[in-house]
């Protein structure tokens, strides 16, 4: 166990929605804690709140109710554009459908958060020249995403979403456009970035080959956590069978 | 370049090919352009002619055979070419005949336009309808042909509908542009017509307008006194083309004194007068009035068919033509009392008011009804007074009525005067041509606004391209859903050229409801007989139901070329590749 | 009054200019894309490319590349109306800039006061001459007589059977030797064509029946130079002239259509008029129309109006002193309504359409990128830039279309020297160079309008609700 404090501590997190004149109860009376370096899936049926919860963690929305803490943040209470300014510096996004912009290239594209940052050229290019590396696209620099296989055009999009060097990287479905080759290589990738740079992941998934290369498993059900698997334990249970 | 070229569809790697591509792009832009033609036949006419330029679309059926040898695919063509102009001469006489039983005017404007365009034998060959009322017939032809496509084929037009209104935002926004230039071709189309109103009423059939031989212009015609008196004892036998006349056609008497002729001599003038502002100081314009001066106001009267408005106490000038204190008495057109009004800071001028022109104060002592008449613009006086007064002693005009009051006697009088009349060389003719040569400003002013109309109408119809091949794109599931269902292809592009149609429809229907607001309002403008003549008139603006007609027309037209390409783009999609 | 026919034809060469003006427009659409990329590349390469805002205006270059057919139709219609509204604009600044005043150095024109046509005695010219020397010495023409023109109008046809525009002729009446002092326009001439015309006037001055007639309307009398031929006046009735055309106006300059005549051959006929008759010609007190007088300045200008206003000289008729743009000012009163309508109606159309055409390509490009706006607003987008970023995109169509389009108008017109208005008292109408920046302008500024609405819906777009529907 680290003495580390963790990466995101969540407390008492309530979330509801209101469409026309109903009310939604999304996530209910939600507690949790990712320490740091730890590559966390979320888990569950359509509507359990999965999604929801995965952008209260990155800043993306307001709770109704309750406290979060990314790194050493408090960003329940911030306003949006403080919140704005926190998720370039700490966040890193992957999409299921990518989201890049086609109109720009591998490169501009995962310059772009970097544009919001004090930076120089110089330093501009350092970082993404490192982040495409990473990802093993540095031959492709110069393509739009429309010259680009579905898998290299994820993978631009996990260079993009650690090129700020981020406190937390928040997948969302990242392989559920993807064909199986291409969808494990993403999770060899993202795996890689944990062990290799300590990053925490959170990554939201329906599909269960996904979640077991994550080291934990929170599964939720109608708002609320249900069941909290270790996988390391699995893995090591299966292990000894 | 790497990117521009990139752009274009060039691939460094595989020049030949990259070229024989370019080629194939830019005969594509040419078959768009044709196209752009082809948009304005009716819908069913383009169905049937389609094949002959994209012999390899399938339009009304599913699929194409193979051409087996080298005739099939001309002779596609061919039977597309002879069954669409079959078709199309099917719509054309079902809407002629129809148009032949709706009360329609008998003149009208559209009448001008198609002479104009077209050489005067096809004109001759064509059926009257055709001619005089052609937006009538095409916009019959567009509903008859709407109509039956709807009721043979089920073309999903509540699809289409449903999709207008739920994004009312951008369809309002798309129809605006089409109001604005709708709205504004109606608004100058009815000032051009309160012109040709000014024109039409201002004739009396049975007037003959005499002017000194050679004189542009009555502003330059130079009649001496004495002689023309001799006019009155006149008459004719033959018309002007010599045939005998039933009767001979004299001048006319007034009625009730057979020993006065209804032949008013006058002396036109155009007076420049300083534009004064209500307190009576000069404000640097000038404006030029028109002044007439009268030898007898009652014959005038009768003569012009110029009454005085009974309800204001309005009355002839004397015979002196001045008041007891000299101020020379003079009746005005309602559009010179409201032009000279202004000056006052009053609506119009009453009997009683006073004003300057020339050295001299003037004073009303009645107002005319000249409404629609360019004698609406001018101000009456005694003969006497105004030669004195501005140093023309010679009558510049001379106006007579004829025996039979009509047309005909009018062209024999005029003919006759013109070549017989031996005292005095003079240029007569029927007033009703005379005021029809003024209206050559007309035409220029027409032509003139077709052309803002059509370069304005290139901003509405890239609006509606703009909109209609962004629905697409944004629906392109939806019609891979309805192909599958069953809709057939020509279905298809119906329906979205209905969609484009309607957006045009309702820009069209509230820009017509705006242009109309100018009707009733008063202008001034410039009517011209040719070098060296001109009048300035005060008109009023006229909106008429055929103006309305064109307006709708435009706005039909201008749906159609914006929206025939992108329904046929929405036409061709693969069934698969939109699904996926 | 003749003017309205010639107006139409002046009318039917500024829309010739227009239409062309607008097939260069489809024309010079591979320039326009070829102008953004170089400016793409441009700003890549700028030295204070280190600015991540440069990153962020490449951002909107890029997105116009995004759908090439939009932007196309998009340029279009800004290219076509904005050459219309510069050529309107053109044509309404032209106008004014004849009817304002100039300040020093101004020709004033006589007239008779109140009728057109203006007909005066002759002696008259000796009447004003006399009163100017009432005047104090800084207020006379600085050149004495060369300053003051009289000009008188005679038109006739060749044959009197048959009169037609096309055998009819329209002489300006003058003496031929204040030609190159007091006419304007012609500094347009080259030295060989001055020394020609003043080789012309000499002749005239020396045979009082040459006359020197314009190239256009020569060809459409069908005479050549050399040639003699006998006139019967339409204006003068029973007056016959005999000319011989002893020359030509160069060719192309706005005297085509004229025709210059020795005014003492006119009195001259007049007068054998009355000898043969017995009587004087009824026009023989009406064949001066027009005095011009170069005055020093407008006090002088002032002085001579109240003089001639007040003496009993001129009393039948009265006479009037104008300034020349105060003349045609009067003539163009009656237009008002007209320029009016063209300045108030027909211009504020077209910039509405512009308007719309731009909100409605932008707001189907914003309803197309909410995602991606949303994608920028994860990453720390503030809503004003993404404000920006819209109404940018907005504003490079509309500034480099209309900057093009109004470009293209100057330049047509100006490189041809102008469009002639056929009548030698107007200068060349050109498309003046301030209209590059109207053009620009309006382009802004109409982009601006149309992409408001749609920019602050942009603005508006919520993260989390894009997202939500996913999963």
């Amino acid at each position: 166990m680290t003495s580390k404090p963790p990466c995101v501590q969540v407390r008492n997190l309530y979330k509801s929605f209101t469409r026309g004149s109903e009310r939604i109860d999304v996530l209910q009376n939600l507690t949790l804690e990712v320490p740091e370096g730890e590559f966390l899936a979320l888990m569950g049926p359509s509507g359990s709140g999965k999604t929801t919860l995965l952008n209260l963690i990155a800043g993306l929305d307001q709770p109704t109710e309750g406290s979060i803490i990314v790194g050493d943040q408090e960003i329940s209470q911030m306003s949006e554009s403080e919140l704005a300014r926190w998720r370039t510096r700490h966040v890193g996004f992957v999409f299921q459908f990518y989201y890049l912009l086609p109109v720009l290239t591998a490169y501009e594209n995962v310059e772009l958060p970097l544009l919001l940052l004090p930076m120089t050229k110089e330093q501009r290019r350092k970082q993404v020249l490192t982040a495409l590396d990473l990802v093993g696209l540095s031959n492709r620099l110069s393509h739009r995403p429309g010259q680009l296989s579905g898998g290299q055009q994820q993978r631009v999009g996990i260079a993009r979403a650690i090129v700020t060097d981020p406190t937390l990287i928040v997948a969302d479905e990242p392989t559920g456009d993807l064909d199986s080759k291409s969808a494990d290589e993403i999770l060899k990738l993202l795996e890689t970035l944990r062990a290799q740079l300590n990053k925490t992941i959170i990554m939201v998934t329906h599909d269960p080959k996904a979640a077991e290369r994550a080291q934990r498993v929170l599964h939720l059900e109608k708002g609320r956590l249900v069941l909290d698997t270790d996988n390391r334990l699995a893995a090591v249970s299966s292990s000894w069978s | 370049m790497n990117a521009l070229l990139t752009m274009i569809g060039f691939d460094t790697d595989n020049i030949s090919e990259s070229l024989i591509n370019l080629v194939k792009r830019f005969g594509t832009l040419v078959a768009t352009c044709f196209l752009l033609g082809l948009s304005l036949l009716p819908l069913a006419v383009l169905l049937l002619a389609l094949p002959a330029v994209l012999p390899q679309e399938t339009i009304l059926t599913n699929s194409i055979r193979r051409s087996r040898d080298v005739f099939s695919e001309p002779l596609r063509r061919l039977g597309a070419v002879v069954a669409s102009i079959a078709m199309l001469i099917t719509l054309i006489a079902f809407s002629v005949e129809v148009a032949n039983r709706l009360p329609l005017p008998e003149f009208s404007y559209f009448e001008t336009i198609s002479r104009m365009l077209l050489p005067d034998r096809l004109i001759q060959e064509m059926p009257l309808a055709l001619v005089r009322h052609w937006p009538y017939v095409i916009l019959l032809v567009y509903a008859t042909d709407l109509l039956a496509l709807l009721f043979i084929g089920k073309v999903p037009l509540s699809y289409n509908i449903r999709n207008l209104t739920v994004r009312w935002r951008i369809t309002l926004l798309t129809a605006l542009a089409f109001t604005v230039v709708v709205a504004l071709l109606v608004a100058l189309l009815a000032f051009v017509n309160g012109m040709n109103n000014l024109n039409q009423n201002s004739g009396v059939p049975g007037n003959v307008f005499v002017l000194s031989d050679g004189a542009l212009d009555e502003l330059f015609s130079n009649l001496a006194y004495g002689n023309i008196d001799s006019i009155a004892n006149e008459f004719t036998q033959v018309d002007e083309n010599g045939n005998l006349l039933p009767s001979p056609v004299r001048v006319k008497t007034m009625p009730g004194m057979p020993d006065k002729f209804m032949m008013s001599k006058e002396i036109y003038c155009v007076i420049n007068m300083p534009v004064r502002n209500p307190d009576g100081f000069e404000t640097g314009k000038r404006r030029f009035v028109q002044l007439r001066g009268i030898e007898d106001p009652l014959i005038a009267s009768a003569v012009h068919e110029i009454l005085l408005n009974p309800n204001d106490g309005s009355k002839w000038f004397s015979d002196a033509g001045v008041d007891a204190e000299g101020n020379v008495q003079a009746v005005l057109g309602e559009g010179v009392a409201q032009t000279l009004g202004a000056d006052q800071g009053k609506p119009r001028l009453e009997v009683g008011d006073k004003f300057e022109l020339g050295n001299r104060t003037y004073v009303v002592t009645g107002i005319m009804l000249t409404e629609g008449k360019t004698f609406g613009s001018e101000i009456w006086a005694r003969h006497t007074i105004v030669g004195n007064q501005f140093g023309k002693d010679k009558f510049t005009t001379v106006v007579l009525r004829v025996s039979d009051d009509s047309l005909v006697g009018a062209k024999a009088l005029a003919n006759h005067l013109q070549k017989e009349f031996k005292t005095l060389k003079l240029k007569a003719t029927p007033e009703v041509i005379y005021y029809s040569n003024l209206s050559r400003t007309n035409k220029q002013f027409l032509v003139a606004i077709m052309v803002v109309a059509a370069i304005m109408a290139i901003g509405g119809i890239f609006g509606v391209m703009n909109t209609m091949f962004a629905a697409i794109a944004q629906r392109i599931k939806d019609i891979g859903v309805l192909r599958i269902l069953g809709f057939k292809r020509w279905q298809i592009l119906v329906s979205f050229l209905l969609e484009s149609l309607l957006i045009a429809l309702i820009g069209g229907v509230f820009g017509v409801a705006l242009g109309s607001l100018v009707d009733g309002y008063s202008a001034t403008s410039i009517l011209s007989s040719g070098p060296g003549g001109g009048k300035s008139v005060v008109l009023r603006i006229d909106v008429t139901p055929d103006i309305i007609v064109a307006g709708i027309l435009f706005t039909m037209i201008m749906g159609r070329i914006g929206g025939l390409i992108p329904a046929l783009s929405a036409m061709r999609l693969q069934i698969l590749d939109s699904l996926r | 009054m003749f003017l309205i026919d010639l107006s139409i034809l002046f009318g039917i060469s500024i829309s010739t200019l227009t239409i062309l003006c607008i097939v260069l427009g489809i024309v010079l659409m591979p320039p326009f894309y070829l102008i953004l990329l170089a400016l793409e590349k441009t700003l890549l390469v700028a030295q204070w490319a280190g600015f991540s805002v440069i990153r962020f205006i490449l951002l909107v270059f890029r997105s116009l590349q995004r759908n090439l057919l939009r932007t196309a139709l998009s340029y279009m219609a800004i290219y076509v109306l904005v050459s219309v509204v510069v050529m309107i604009w053109s044509v309404l600044s032209f106008l004014d800039g004849i009817t304002t005043e100039k300040q020093e150095d101004f020709k004033v024109l006589i007239t008779e006061k109140f009728q057109i046509p203006s007909q005066m005695p002759p002696s008259y010219e000796q009447r004003l001459l006399s009163i100017i020397d009432e005047l104090p010495p800084e207020y006379r023409m600085k050149n004495g007589e060369m300053d003051v023109m009289t000009w008188a109008f005679v038109g006739g046809t060749l044959d009197p059977t048959k009169q037609t525009f096309e055998n009819s002729i329209f002489f300006f009446c003058m003496q031929p030797k204040k030609f190159p002092t007091m006419m304007s326009g012609l500094e347009e001439f080259t030295p060989e064509e001055m020394a020609e015309l003043n080789r012309l006037i000499d002749l005239m001055e020396k045979d009082k029946k040459k006359v020197v007639i314009g190239t256009g309307r020569l060809e459409k009398l069908q005479k050549k130079v050399g040639d003699r031929f006998k006139m019967v006046s339409l204006n003068y009735k029973d007056l016959e002239f005999e000319f011989e055309i002893v020359g030509t106006f160069p060719k192309g300059s706005r005297y085509d259509e004229s025709a210059v005549m020795h005014r003492d051959y006119l009195y001259d006929t007049l007068r054998d008029y009355e000898k043969r008759t017995g009587m004087p010609h009824p026009m023989a007190n009406k064949c001066l129309n027009l005095i011009w007088v170069r005055l020093p300045s407008k006090e002088a200008y002032s002085a001579l109006a109240a003089k001639a206003n007040e003496s009993g000289s001129f009393s039948t008729p009265a006479v009037k002193v104008e300034t020349e743009s105060s003349g045609v000012g009067s003539f163009l009163d009656a237009y008002r309504d007209l320029i009016n309508g063209m300045r108030y109606m027909v211009v504020p159309a077209i910039l509405a359409t512009m308007a719309l055409v731009i909100a409605n390509a932008i707001s189907i490009t914003v309803r197309e990128r909410r995602t991606e706006m949303a994608v920028l607003k994860v990453l720390g987008f503030t809503p004003g830039m993404i404000m920006m970023l819209v109404l940018g995109e907005a504003l490079l169509i509309g500034v480099l279309a209309g900057g093009m389009a109004s470009s293209v108008m100057c330049v047509l017109t100006q490189a041809q020297g102008g469009v002639k208005f056929p009548i030698a008292f107007f200068p060349a109408f050109k498309v003046p160079y301030e209209a590059i920046s109207w053009g620009i302008a309006i382009g802004a500024a109409t982009a601006l309008a149309g992409s408001l609405l749609p920019a602050l819906s942009a603005r508006r777009v919520k993260v989390s609700e894009v997202f939500s529907r996913v999963a």
